[in-house]
């Protein structure tokens, strides 16, 4: 185990004696050589909780251990940790170069393995040909590359990556990707990234901690994240569109899904609470099957997006989307069967969006 | 501007060039007419109706570097170039103090939030509209009690109700607009916060506490009441000191003239001389990102 935040918390004094608890008692672990993403809206607490770690925000109440000592009341400075700032932060008199270089030297490396090092650096992230350039004459994207050099290129307990690519292009994006999750790997460095990007925290992260309103939601690989989502927040906030959420009652036959005329859906391999329990049923868009099933539903757009197609219909007074890979030939208006197989099925708690049973695709 | 009208109607331009003369006749003749009469004697500048065609003399000058002002009562000691050495003393110390407390104090108030920081800055700030005479007269009792009446350091320490407060608010502004986190990639790299302070941030800030500093000596320079109150002839700067040339036997509008003009130089210089730092410090906040 490298990092444990234990209990952390912070919080921020507001304006007439109120305040913003935006850390709740985090509770993670992280082991040597892996990568854990941060991942959540804007304001959930992810970026405090970075600089925490990083020492630039006190911590409340709780405590940060990192490779075997307790950092939380050291200074940046004594804390051996690398960062890759999400407004880059380059030292603007210096060139690209000397700024990727600037924290090796000072830690005493020699010359010629520093200036080795930023040229690995330079090459791995396409920056070789603005090395002599400084930071004011960039575009974001380029800074923020030069700025993710310089963090890369320091040997560090923990190396913080704050969103560290939201600037670049979307190709560029996806090669850095593997690039940058190989050289970490490669020199066995421990990471941490804070993103709001599910794409980005699924390609990099050995683990995903996923945040909201300061509370750590569910923690864990990201096929255990899309699988077996540990409640209704974290089922909604990954993938792309987002799981269908229909709330329901377990009725003695089975599931009756609110305000749809339809008879009690049985679900065979799921284990249903108690009869009157109210629940919500969620089904991944790309699970929801047109053409066959026991539903009735009105389309009310389908839109082809090039590899696939986004169908929105409405069951009852319910919007749900489907998802196909081939074009759907149903015209607005229309009114198709779906339906999905019970397999796929997750149920959810009503009242406090806790996962209570997953199909046994899950599994 | 004249460029980009240049390939319109010739009419603007012409009009707004005249506008521009205007403009600059109002501000600069008083000093152009002040720069010529400290050519003059008082007869020649008396004269009715008055001319510009004179005989130029330095005596104005001579008298006022030698000490010894010519009036028609007689030979007059006057301390002048001793006064202009005060106004650079006093001035220059003044504002070395000031930004040796208020740069750092200046970022504390931009960096950190802490009780009573805002409450502690904007009592700084009222120093600044205060009228003097209200703190004049407890002043000049304390110091004579501290034994601070008539010294170099009294009014300095005085003369930091002028020059921190605008130190203190100009600076805060520039240290606001630069980003914590270069400061912050600077500490990771393995610096205390003594080094970021010194080696990131002050330099980041660099032209707006040039800016800062000059204006600072600007408003010291010109300050009049302190001095006169606080302090007796040896240790008054030029302002408080230009009151020897109301005499007895009249007002020497001539020497009174070449000693404005001699008082003006040392600013004037270093407006110049700083205009770089200043235009660059002015457009900081433009080049951003």
């Amino acid at each position: 185990m490298t990092l444990a935040l234990t209990s952390l918390s912070k919080t921020y004094p507001g304006r007439h004696g109120s305040s913003v608890q935006a850390v709740r008692s985090l509770d993670l672990r992280m082991d040597k050589g892996e990568i854990v993403a941060l991942l959540g809206s804007s304001g959930c607490g992810k970026t405090s909780t970075l600089r925490m770690i990083a020492g630039f925000e006190s911590v409340t109440d709780g405590g940060i251990t990192l490779a075997g000592r307790r950092i939380e009341t050291l200074t940046p400075d004594r804390r051996r940790v690398a960062m890759a700032f999400e407004g880059y932060a380059l030292y603007p008199p210096l060139t690209i170069e000397e700024n990727i270089g600037f924290g090796l030297t000072a830690r005493g490396l020699d010359r010629n393995e520093a200036a080795k090092r930023v040229r690995e650096m330079a090459d791995m992230l396409e920056i070789g040909p603005i090395l002599k350039g400084r930071p004011a004459g960039l575009s974001g994207g380029q800074q923020q590359r030069a700025s993710l050099a310089r963090a890369l290129a320091r040997d560090a307990d923990l190396h913080l990556l704050d969103e560290p690519m939201g600037q670049l292009e979307p190709q560029l994006r996806a090669i850095l990707r593997g690039r940058v999750k190989a050289a970490l790997k490669a020199r066995g460095l421990t990471a941490v990234l804070v993103t709001h990007d599910q794409t980005e925290a699924n390609a990099m992260a050995d683990r995903i901690a996923v945040m909201e309103a300061g509370v750590l939601q569910q923690y864990g690989a990201p096929s255990e994240l899309r699988d077996r989502p540990a409640n209704l927040l974290v089922a909604t906030f990954l993938g792309e569109p987002p799981m269908n959420a229909l709330p329901a009652t377990v009725e003695p036959h089975g599931l009756h899904i609110d305000d749809v005329a339809e008879d009690a859906l049985a679900l065979p391999g799921v284990a249903l609470p108690a009869v009157g329990s109210k629940v919500v049923l969620g089904i991944r868009p790309h699970r929801l099957h047109l053409g066959a099933g026991v539903w009735r539903g009105q389309v009310i757009s389908n839109q082809w997006l090039g590899d696939q197609a986004h169908v929105v219909l409405a069951l009852g007074s319910r919007i749900v989307v489907a998802v196909a890979h081939q074009r759907v030939p149903v015209r607005v208006g229309e009114t198709v069967p779906l339906g999905f197989g019970a397999e796929h099925a997750h149920l959810f708690d009503a009242a406090s969006g806790r996962a209570l049973a997953h199909g046994t695709a899950s599994a | 501007m004249a460029r980009i009208d240049g390939t319109g109607s010739p009419i603007p331009r012409i009009l707004r060039a005249i506008a521009l003369v205007v403009v600059l006749v109002f501000f600069l003749f008083p000093i152009l007419w002040i720069f010529l009469m400290s050519f003059q004697t008082n007869e020649t500048i008396l004269a009715i109706p008055p001319s510009l065609a004179f005989t130029p003399t330095l005596i104005n000058y001579t008298s006022l570097i030698s000490g010894h002002l010519q009036t028609a009562a007689g030979s007059l000691d006057l301390p002048f170039m001793h006064n202009l050495f005060n106004s650079v003393l006093l001035s220059s110390v003044s504002v070395l103090v000031s930004l040796v407390l208020g740069v750092p104090a200046a970022y504390a108030f931009a960096r950190f939030r802490f009780r009573l920081g805002e409450d502690i800055a904007f009592t700084l700030l009222s120093f600044r509209f205060a009228p003097p005479l209200l703190v004049l007269l407890p002043l000049s009792l304390y110091f004579k009690d501290l034994g601070l009446a008539n010294t170099y350091t009294g009014l300095i320490w005085v003369y930091q109700l002028i020059c921190l407060p605008l130190i203190l608010w100009i600076v805060r502004g520039y240290f606001e607009d630069a980003s914590p986190d270069v400061e912050y990639a600077y500490r990771v790299d393995g610096h205390s916060w003594w080094r970021a302070f010194t080696r990131i941030a002050i330099p980041l800030a660099g032209p707006g506490i040039a800016a800062a500093g000059l204006l600072a000596f600007i408003f010291a320079w010109n300050n009049f009441v302190f001095a006169l109150i606080l302090a007796s002839a040896d240790k008054q700067p030029v302002t408080v000191g230009a009151l020897a040339f109301v005499t007895a036997s009249g007002i020497q509008y001539g020497q009174i003239a070449a000693a404005i003009v001699l008082s003006i130089m040392p600013t004037l210089a270093l407006a110049l001389y700083a205009q770089r730092w200043l235009v660059e410090g002015l457009s900081l906040g433009a080049v951003k990102g």
